[in-house]
């Protein structure tokens, strides 16, 4: 008798994450529930065009957050990551780059697409703005630290992360310049 | 018998809807400076005269299943997400009137988002709770000494000068902007209690004002917005005249 009751509980349970609908569950989805791509945040690339965080998934993707207008650290985080992205062999549909701006207020395709010409930046990287939200949010849910300043400047942590297909940060490298070995022989364990 | 009406009303809105205080246009002065800082202008501001409870928080889970315990994204809280509960929508009848706990920052967010409200920001929380006033020193000193301690229910003790109840001694709180709280220089290198202790050792804090205040930005530094914890809940503020 317990048995059956519990079976029911199962099944009805089952049954009733199938019919689920609400706005921030996706049931049907694929994607493991820690996955960032679960955020349903929408963003502006450089190119004046608009993704959902959720169109990101199918191929892994360096992450990071920063601000273009930035003059002292970001320079070398994007140094850094053009190399980490060199060797752990980044190219479209293997492994994609995505930068995304901490700078909802003052950051814009044109801002975007200015920096990813002075930085010569690979022209298949993605480079993101989006509102205070939404940046908010994604840079919670990677772990990612921001100080917007009065003058509108950031303080920000300075992390690379490796997220796989599914949206889940497998690896990560903290800190501008450390050593990038241990990082790309996990990413390339986890490609 | 309009007057009996009136506070009929009053009295029922306060009960249903929870009550707010106000919090007047304030300068905060940032006790620890980042270089570039400065002070910040805040308010007014309308804020919950005591935390969320438990039977408040239950309202939004029912009316948002996806926030149930066994429905919540990982993504969103860790597995300590209302862990206390008997299940995602029972409670224990003595848990009703106490502050609501293991919520995590982007459910506790949500939460203040379907009222129309937002998070206190740190200014913001700082100010409300008038956590400066050397009066408060001994009980916020006290309570941090003692983790841990049981839960009560909401709003038992008298308010501070703006009728704010509970900002000391009953539970930690959210922040909207915690995670502005870097107190190394790289606040992800090493675990929350390593950056904790080397903070508390280069500050060599010796006013015990400033130290409360600094228990309190350590912890905000050591947490992530998944976290679900025993003793961390929250409440909530709008902008005083911004009708949503």
């Amino acid at each position: 008798m317990n048995l059956i009751l519990i079976l029911t509980v199962i099944f009805s349970q089952a049954f009733s994450a199938h019919h689920e609908h609400g706005g921030e569950t996706k049931a049907a989805s694929p994607l493991p529930g820690s996955s960032i791509f679960q955020l349903k945040s929408e963003w502006t690339n450089q190119k004046g065009g608009k993704i959902k965080l959720t169109d990101l998934q199918g191929s892994p993707h360096l992450v990071v957050m920063l601000y273009t207008r930035c003059e002292t650290a970001c320079p070398l985080i994007v140094a850094d990551l053009k190399k980490v992205a060199e060797d752990a062999g980044a190219a479209p549909g293997k492994i994609e780059v995505s930068i995304f701006s901490l700078d909802s207020f003052r950051e814009s395709a044109e801002s975007l697409s200015a920096f990813a010409a002075k930085r010569k930046l690979p022209p298949f990287w993605g480079l993101f703005t989006s509102d205070a939200n939404s940046v908010a949010e994604l840079a919670a849910s990677l772990g990612v630290r921001y100080k917007r300043l009065p003058n509108g400047d950031f303080i920000h942590s300075n992390v690379i992360y490796f997220l796989n297909k599914n949206g889940e940060i497998v690896t990560q490298k903290e800190g501008i310049g450390s050593p990038r070995v241990e990082f790309i022989k996990n990413i390339k364990k986890n490609i | 018998m309009k007057l009996i009406a009136l506070i009929f009303f009053l009295t029922y809105t306060s009960i249903v809807l929870g009550k707010e205080v106000e919090v007047p246009k304030t300068i905060y002065v940032p006790v620890f400076k980042d270089p570039g800082d400065v002070d910040i202008e805040i308010g007014p501001i309308l804020i919950d005269e005591t935390p969320v409870t438990n039977k408040e928080f239950l309202k939004f889970v029912k009316k948002n299943p996806q926030f149930a315990r066994s429905k919540i994204l990982r993504l969103y809280a860790d597995n300590n997400y209302l862990s206390h509960w008997i299940s995602d929508t029972l409670l224990k009848k003595n848990e009703q009137e106490l502050p609501v706990t293991y919520v995590s920052w982007f459910i506790a967010r949500k939460y203040c988002a379907a009222q129309g409200k937002r998070l206190p920001t740190i200014a913001e929380w700082e100010v409300a709770s008038d956590a400066q006033n050397p009066t408060f020193n001994d009980k916020i000193l006290n309570w941090y000494a003692k983790p841990g301690s049981d839960l009560r229910k909401v709003g038992a003790e008298p308010g501070n000068k703006f009728g704010v109840k509970d900002a000391h001694g009953l539970i930690w709180e959210w922040v909207d902007n915690f995670s502005e709280t870097i107190m190394s220089g790289d606040s992800r290198g090493g675990s929350s209690t390593d950056s904790l202790f080397c903070g508390g050792a280069s500050l060599k804090a010796k006013d015990p004002r400033l130290y409360a205040t600094f228990m309190r930005f350590a912890f905000r530094s050591s947490l992530n917005a998944k976290y679900s914890l025993p003793n961390l809940g929250f409440r909530c503020v709008k902008d005083k005249g911004v009708v949503k």
